[in-house]
C-alpha cells in the first residue's frame, strides 16, 4: 500500500494528486483498522514479533530495543520481599532470533540450588533484546 | 516522503509492539486506554492492605521500551515486608504512541 502511494505522488498532476490523496486517507484509515485489529490482539491475537518467549506477565516489548523487568509469580500469599527474603540468584538464556540451539538451564530449582536458597519466596524475570534478534532471558528467584 | 516513512513507523510499531500479558485483561481501550486489574488471582483469604508500593515500565512508539516493574522493586519502593496480593495498570495513549505497565503490590 505504502509502495504503490510514492510514484503516484512524484508525478506532479492535478488529478494524479487526489488520487495520491485519496491513497493517503485510504492509507490512514487502513492503518487504523490494523491497529484496531492489533489491539484488539490484547484479548488473545498476538502480533508480536522479536520475543520468542511467554511469561504469565510481560509489560509491551518495544520493537528496537526493550529491556524491562516484569514478576514471574503472581500467586501472594503473605509471601516475604526485601529483608525478609534477602536471598537471592538469577540464571540467563541467551537467544539468536530464531534460536537454532539453545541448552540453558534457568528453572528455579537450579537457580535456588545455586544460590543456597532454601525456600523460594517469589520471582522476576528480566528480558532485552535489540530488534528482537539479539537477546538476553533471565530470571531472579528470590528467598531464604 | 515524510508522511509515507511516519505510516510505515506506525505500521511497524503497531504490528511489531503487540501488547502486554497478564492473567486477567480486561478489554483495552484502542485510542486510549487507562485499566487497572489483578495480576494475583488467587485471593482466598487474602488480607486486604492500604500500604503498597510500585514499579513500572514505559514503551515510547513500540520502539523503545524500558523499565522494572519486578515484584522486588515494588515492594521496596512501598517499603514491604509481605506482600498480600498486587493489580497492576495498563495505560496507552493514542494506539501504541506510549505505553505504560505499572505492578502494584500491597503488604506490610
Amino acid at each position: 500500500m505504502i509502495a504503490m502511494m510514492t510514484p503516484i505522488t512524484r508525478r506532479g498532476g492535478s488529478g494524479d494528486r487526489r488520487a495520491a490523496r485519496a491513497f493517503v486517507r485510504f492509507g490512514f484509515v487502513a492503518l487504523i483498522a490494523l491497529a484496531s485489529v492489533a489491539t484488539s490482539g490484547c484479548g488473545g491475537l498476538h502480533l508480536s514479533i522479536g520475543a520468542p518467549f511467554s511469561t504469565p506477565v510481560s509489560p509491551p516489548q518495544g520493537f528496537l530495543y526493550s529491556n524491562t523487568r516484569a514478576p514471574m509469580t503472581v500467586d501472594f500469599d503473605n509471601t516475604p520481599v526485601g529483608a525478609a527474603a534477602p536471598r537471592s540468584g538469577s540464571a540467563s538464556s541467551f537467544y539468536l532470533y530464531e534460536p537454532f540451539f539453545t541448552r540453558d538451564d534457568i528453572s528455579v530449582a537450579s537457580v535456588a540450588r545455586r544460590s543456597g536458597i532454601e525456600t523460594v519466596s517469589y520471582a522476576d524475570y528480566e528480558t532485552f533484546s535489540v530488534l528482537g534478534v539479539f537477546g538476553k532471558f533471565t530470571i531472579h528467584v528470590h528467598g531464604r | 516522503m515524510k508522511r509515507n516513512f511516519i505510516a510505515l513507523l506506525l505500521l511497524v510499531a503497531v504490528v511489531s509492539a503487540g501488547c502486554y500479558t497478564a492473567p486477567v485483561m480486561p478489554p483495552p481501550g484502542i485510542a486510549f486506554g487507562d485499566i487497572q486489574a489483578p495480576l494475583d488471582t488467587n485471593v482466598d483469604r487474602t488480607v486486604v492492605s492500604s500500604r503498597s508500593g510500585e514499579a513500572s515500565t514505559s514503551t515510547f512508539l513500540g520502539m523503545v521500551s524500558m523499565g522494572d516493574a519486578s515484584i522486588e522493586t515494588a515492594a521496596r519502593n512501598g517499603g514491604l515486608k509481605v506482600v498480600h496480593h498486587a493489580d497492576y495498570q495498563y495505560k496507552n495513549i493514542f494506539f501504541f504512541f506510549y505505553q505504560k505497565f505499572t505492578v502494584r503490590v500491597y503488604g506490610e
